[in-house]
């Protein structure tokens, strides 16, 4: 199929742009949030609640209803601290889709190049490989980066330094990739073992093309389907997991916004303030489900045998 | 069959192996010292020391990582702070010095909270998804299908540690629509341990049931034009019976083997639902002793997460070979 | 194609987000300044005073309106790290154990204000000879749970086993005074414990109820240390090495019949006990049930909701989890089970590693920039404590209030530019180091962050896991500047506090601020001498005053403790030494 019709078919499917609409627009958003909240007038980090009076009670409860929101905080203020709920939330998104698309640009790399070379080379490789995603599928990814971090802390930052950010986002977009290579990585394989025995990859080995033009000029030009369509989802995924991480106390740390840390901090004040845990759910929410809903409509777009 | 059982076993053994060898490399790496923390938080460096060394942490890793595995075939002694030995009969998971009791001790006493979670929210997935996900595909393109599907992708696109949060505010301490999320063992009570696990059984169910919706839908929308089953309708067979006399069966290979992954999961990573709802299983047991820097426990339960997911992953297998013979040669 | 996928109904899903946003609607906090809140009000703390032999007399005094009978359920979420009556060194511990263990001293609660009295003894003990003879005569009538009476030889044997290997966990005093040595490695040396050097000879027993304890220098504190779980008798013949810290065997009101490590512990009365010997311990009800395992949010819930066995279930270890703080607040059936006072002789302190940050003005510039009352603030404003300006707790012996720099809560930056201006040497960065237990623990740090930043200062925050933190920065080369801690001296008198932390020839785990100064150095030489309690306590708040004028630790709260209680619970009170619930006077009101 080729890519221009596969445009015209996603671009019929009106659900498919609506949400490719919303994502773009989160990305947008991570993209000019200096800007937005420049022009909105508050920061992300400032303590607004504790440097001014009025916002937070002695208990840290935002004094006016519904979280703090008021002219001045559009979606309130933070309990404890008082930081801008919006501007937290703008920040946010960059936190997320950093390391969301960092890891999924590696588990794309990573699952091409071993999905394609196992699928092809196949024999003692295979069993290897096969056995390496046995043995990574298998391990609790959640329960090893509640640990690592601590690891990482000890053995790479000095004492007396606080871990740099770009550690912290390396840190967890390698783990992120470490495991989330592996169904790619299978699913390409099983494709390109298909493709190998078919007939123009046999006609292209019969002519002496070398294995390089096989790989990149017959192989390669067939897997971008089933990618596209993995690294679709894989975003969604990545931005929940690391929500999760940062809702069990690890992933990234204080004062980078963080949607799962609020989310974390929001469901200790739950029942006291209750708005200030439903911004970043309910956006993080919307958010997967745009990307899910993309996904979908990129594999309906990719893939002609679709039932409906 | 019996070499193929014979196959996929030797393969489950080996990859738990290398995970109980990755597992103890990590986090023996982590910075905590567990004697420190036995030996409590006034002991000099000389006291530590004496902990370390009657704890055998001072052996190299290899020795212990040998030691370990061995406790785990044959069972082992273990030496307490003050060096009284502790046996640990096999399948020995080491002693955490934190808990002051084997490491399989402490998993089987909260394994129950675990399963029955796992299994109730099972039972709902499997009904929900497969439910909805064939009344999707017999009804493909009509309302019951979009519906089916949207509220499905919802689920899997909303957070447990959202949604369970909520739903605990809006249905048990604001309404008392529900009963408080709490574990009764089933032999004590029935009727309360299946109501004091409704929330987070419905919860995961509705959380987890879209992949097993959308897969069955497919499967079946596939197999519904698959030659045999036109056939059993040319030949007057009702519609639901041909379906699912024919299509179900058809379908069935993948679902066993997402089955077979969900129950891992289900089984091995239930740390945020238990965390989420208070519920004392193995998952916030594996929480604590990563937080507590309880490592013979860490270690235990990842083997024991990796285990369930290996073990079910293997059984689905072997179903899915029974009922596909060809698989068995692939 | 179709018009239309099932993707379509993506519509129904966002109507439910919509409505969840919808639902949201709170009210906010309100200005209520919190005048009337259940936290705990500043000036409540007690010191104990030394009761009389006639104090010491038995049965203690009767709670108003307390019943006998029923099943109490205690919910802890986790379980003990120690029964073991020589290894338990907590607060909570001390105060819950006294179901089952008596010691030869113990603190008597009466309208919340502690006495020292004698438990097993007749008296708090006599001293002579200048404080290094210190001899107790046990009650008759006191027995083990089979029926066999204490002797005196069964609590020198208790007393040797904290030499033993394995007894690392519990305090190190005994060995220490008895031995005249510095720290346990040292003493240990000289004694090894009853299984490995048999009989100890510092100890004397005369007789089956005398007990007299020889020290190579003078101790004064003898009489509190006689109240820690350390001195507890245990008997040889039931002494199971590490499974005794698993089933101790019982001289209290109650027996454990079962503990099930991690799940449960269940206690049932000892028919060998007897009130008349007992001046401290009320035994209400007929069986103890404790119950481990389920987190401090779930067992609130049904606590103030009287879901299912709520009502009877108390707490002495969860605290009124912050989820809850306001519902509590805003109603007042609620608000009356909590259960609020100070914590014990804890407080929470900015501690200043002194060998890092050598120059006083810099300390004094720490001192005003620090935003008490923000930091107090996202940990719960008065649920945290109250503000303190002196090191010791208002709840130690001969405490006295003192302010050497006094300074609005919300601190005073100018005053702390001025004073680092005056500092020898620019700072410029400083690291702060701190055990994260919660998220609150990563906002202080963000709220110092923010202080320092207003002076110049880049504070680098450095989150530690608190299984590790005091391995991390109690040493001699860890490069942390500040550090945030909760501490209690050992018993309520000032003894414990300067010589055991600013004594310089301390380690780092004692003197982790790495105070070093001859003068107080000499100063608590000489009163390490003093014989005389009350004398060696005044003398100590003194020094301590003279202490602070350097700044080398920032006081910040007396903390204080909320917990809660079911609503057929009586006698819930914090106690005024230990910091938690008192087990010991509970009753139920529908026994």
């Amino acid at each position: 199929m080729a890519a221009v019709s596969v445009a015209q078919v996603f671009r019929r499917d009106r659900v498919g742009i609506v949400s490719l609409a919303v994502v773009g627009f989160f990305a947008l958003l991570a993209v000019a949030a200096p800007l937005i909240t420049a022009l909105y007038g508050k920061n992300p980090t400032e303590h607004y609640g504790q440097n001014g009076t009025g916002l937070l009670s002695p208990e840290g409860l935002p004094m006016l209803p519904n979280g703090g929101i008021s002219a001045e905080h559009w979606f309130g203020i933070e309990p404890g601290l008082g930081r801008d709920v919006l501007a937290q939330l703008l920040y946010g998104i960059r936190t997320s889709l950093l390391i969301a698309f960092a890891s999924t640009a590696v588990v794309a790399v990573a699952g091409v190049v071993f999905g394609v070379a196992v699928g092809y080379l196949g024999g003692l490789l295979d069993r290897a490989f096969t056995f390496v995603c046995d043995v990574l599928l298998a391990f609790p990814a959640l329960l090893l980066l509640l640990t690592l971090g601590p690891v990482v802390q000890t053995r790479f930052v000095g004492p007396d330094e606080s871990e740099p950010a770009w550690m912290q986002f390396t840190v967890l977009i390698l783990v992120f990739s470490a495991f989330g290579w592996v169904p790619l990585a299978m699913v390409l394989r099983t494709v390109v073992r298909s493709l190998r025995e078919r007939e123009f990859v046999e006609a292209a080995r019969a002519l002496g093309a070398s294995r390089r033009h096989i790989v990149f000029r017959e192989l390669l030009p067939n897997v971008w389907a089933p990618v596209l369509v993995h690294i679709t989802l894989a975003v969604p995924a990545i931005v929940t997991t690391e929500a999760a991480l940062s809702f069990l106390g690890v992933g990234i740390n204080e004062p980078i916004p963080d949607w799962g840390r609020m989310i974390s901090r929001g469901a200790e004040v739950f029942y006291d303030d209750p708005t200030y845990m439903v911004f970043p759910g309910a956006s993080l929410l919307v958010f997967v489900l745009a990307f899910n809903l993309l996904g979908d409509a990129v594999r309906d777009a990719l893939d002609p045998h679709t039932v409906r | 069959m019996t070499r193929y059982l014979v196959t996929r076993a030797a393969q489950a053994v080996a990859v738990l192996l290398a995970i109980t060898a990755l597992a103890f490399a990590l986090f023996y790496a982590a910075p905590s010292d567990p004697a420190l923390i036995a030996c409590g938080p006034k002991c000099d460096t000389a006291q530590v020391d004496a902990v370390r060394a009657s704890m055998g942490l001072d052996q190299p890793l290899l020795s212990q990582f040998l030691d370990y595995v061995g406790g785990l075939v044959t069972g082992r002694i273990i030496a307490d702070v003050d060096g009284t030995p502790i046996p640990c009969p096999a399948p020995c998971l080491g002693y955490s010095y934190t808990l002051h009791q084997p490491v399989l001790a402490a998993i089987t006493d909260r394994l129950p909270v675990t399963v029955s979670l796992a299994a109730g929210a099972l039972t709902v997935i499997v009904v929900l998804g497969v439910g909805s996900g064939l009344a999707a595909a017999l009804r493909r393109g009509r309302a019951t299908d979009r519906l089916l599907s949207g509220f499905g992708l919802l689920g899997a696109s909303v957070q447990i540690y959202f949604l369970g949060y909520v739903l605990q505010l809006l249905l048990v301490y604001s309404t008392g629509l529900f009963p408080l999320p709490r574990y009764v063992p089933f032999a004590a009570h029935p009727a309360q341990w299946a109501l004091g696990l409704l929330l987070p059984w419905l919860v995961l169910g509705f959380v987890n049931a879209a992949v097993f919706a959308r897969l069955t839908r497919s499967q079946m929308l596939e197999t519904m034009h698959h030659g045999y089953v036109r056939t059993a309708r040319a030949k007057g067979l009702g519609t639901l019976r041909a379906h699912l006399k024919y299509t179900a069966r058809g379908a069935a290979g993948p679902l066993v083997q997402l089955l077979g992954l969900e129950v891992g999961a289900l089984l091995g990573g239930a740390f945020i639902t238990e965390t989420v709802f208070g519920l004392g299983g193995v998952g916030k047991l594996a929480v604590d002793a990563v937080n507590g820097n309880d490592l013979p426990t860490v270690v235990g339960t990842v083997l024991l997460a990796a285990f369930f997911v290996v073990v079910s992953v293997a059984v689905a297998d072997v179903v899915v070979a029974w009922l596909d013979p060809r698989v068995r040669l692939a | 194609m179709p018009g239309f996928t099932p993707r379509a109904a993506a519509v129904p899903a966002l109507a439910t987000v919509a409505a969840l946003l919808l639902c949201s609607c709170s009210a906010g906090a309100g200005t209520d300044t919190g005048e009337n809140s259940t936290a705990a009000k500043s000036g409540r703390r007690l010191t104990a005073t030394l009761g009389t032999a006639e104090d010491s007399q038995g049965p203690a005094p009767k709670i108003p309106g307390a019943r006998e009978g029923g099943t109490l359920t205690i919910a802890n979420p986790v379980d003990y790290t120690h029964l073991d009556p020589q290894k338990i060194y907590a607060g909570e511990a001390y105060s819950t154990s006294l179901l089952w263990g008596r010691q030869l001293t113990q603190y008597q609660i009466v309208d919340g204000r502690p006495r020292l009295v004698g438990d097993l003894a007749t008296d708090t003990g006599t001293s002579s000879d200048g404080g290094r003879t210190w001899t107790y005569r046990l009650k008759d009538g006191i027995a083990w749970e089979d029926g066999k009476p204490v002797t005196a030889q069964q609590v020198k044997y208790g007393i040797e086993r904290t030499f033993a290997p394995g007894f690392e966990a519990g305090p190190t005093y005994w060995p220490e005074w008895l031995t005249g040595s510095r720290d346990r490695t040292e003493a240990v040396k000289k004694y090894g414990g009853p299984q490995q050097d048999g009989d100890l000879k510092a100890i004397e027993t005369p007789d089956d109820k005398t007990i007299v304890f020889h020290f190579p220098e003078p101790q004064s504190d003898v009489p509190y240390m006689a109240a820690q779980s350390s001195s507890s008798p245990v008997r040889p013949d039931k002494d199971t090495g590490t499974g005794y810290d698993v089933r101790p065997f019982a001289t209290g009101p109650y027996r454990i019949v079962e503990h099930k490590q991690n799940k449960s512990l269940t206690l049932e009365r000892n028919p060998h006990w007897k009130p008349a010997t007992d001046p401290i311990r009320h035994a209400y009800p007929n069986r103890i049930e404790f119950a481990f395992g389920k987190a401090a949010l779930n067992t609130a819930q049904e606590v103030f909701n009287g879901q299912g066995s709520g009502p009877t279930t108390v707490t002495t270890k969860s605290t009124l989890p912050p989820e809850l703080i306001s519902t509590v607040e805003r109603d007042p059936v609620k608000r009356t089970l909590a259960v609020s006072g100070s914590q014990g002789a804890y407080t929470s302190d900015l501690y200043i590693k002194n060998d890092r940050v050598t120059d006083p003005e810099v300390r004094k510039a720490i001192h005003y920039v620090f935003p008490r009352q923000q930091a107090r603030q996202v940990l719960g404003g008065q649920y945290a404590g109250d503000f303190a300006t002196t090191l010791s707790s208002p709840a130690v012996v001969g405490w006295k209030k003192y302010d050497p720099y006094p300074v609005a809560p919300t601190g005073d930056i100018a005053k702390a530019r001025e004073h680092l201006a005056k500092a020898e040497t620019k700072v410029t960065k400083l690291t702060y180091a701190y055990p994260v237990y919660s998220p609150q623990d990563d906002q202080v740090a963000q709220v110092l962050a923010d202080a320092f930043a207003k002076i110049g200062i880049e504070l680098v925050v450095k989150g530690l896991q608190p299984a590790a933190f005091n391995a991390r920065v109690f040493r001699n080369d860890a490069p942390y500047d500040l550090w945030l801690s909760t501490n209690s001296v050992d018993w309520p008198t000032p003894s414990t506090l300067l010589p055991d932390s600013f004594e310089s020839h301390l380690d780092p785990l004692s003197n982790s601020i790495r105070y070093a100064n001859p003068r107080v150095d000499a100063e608590l030489a000489r009163i390490a001498k003093i014989g005389d309690a009350r004398k060696k306590a005044a003398e100590l708040i003194d020094l301590e005053q003279t202490v602070m004028k350097d700044v080398p630790v920032v006081p910040f709260l007396y903390t204080s403790v909320t917990q809660f209680r079911g609503k057929d619970v009586g006698g819930a009170a914090i106690h005024p030494i230990y910091g938690a619930t008192a087990a010991v006077d509970l009753y139920l009101k529908n026994a």
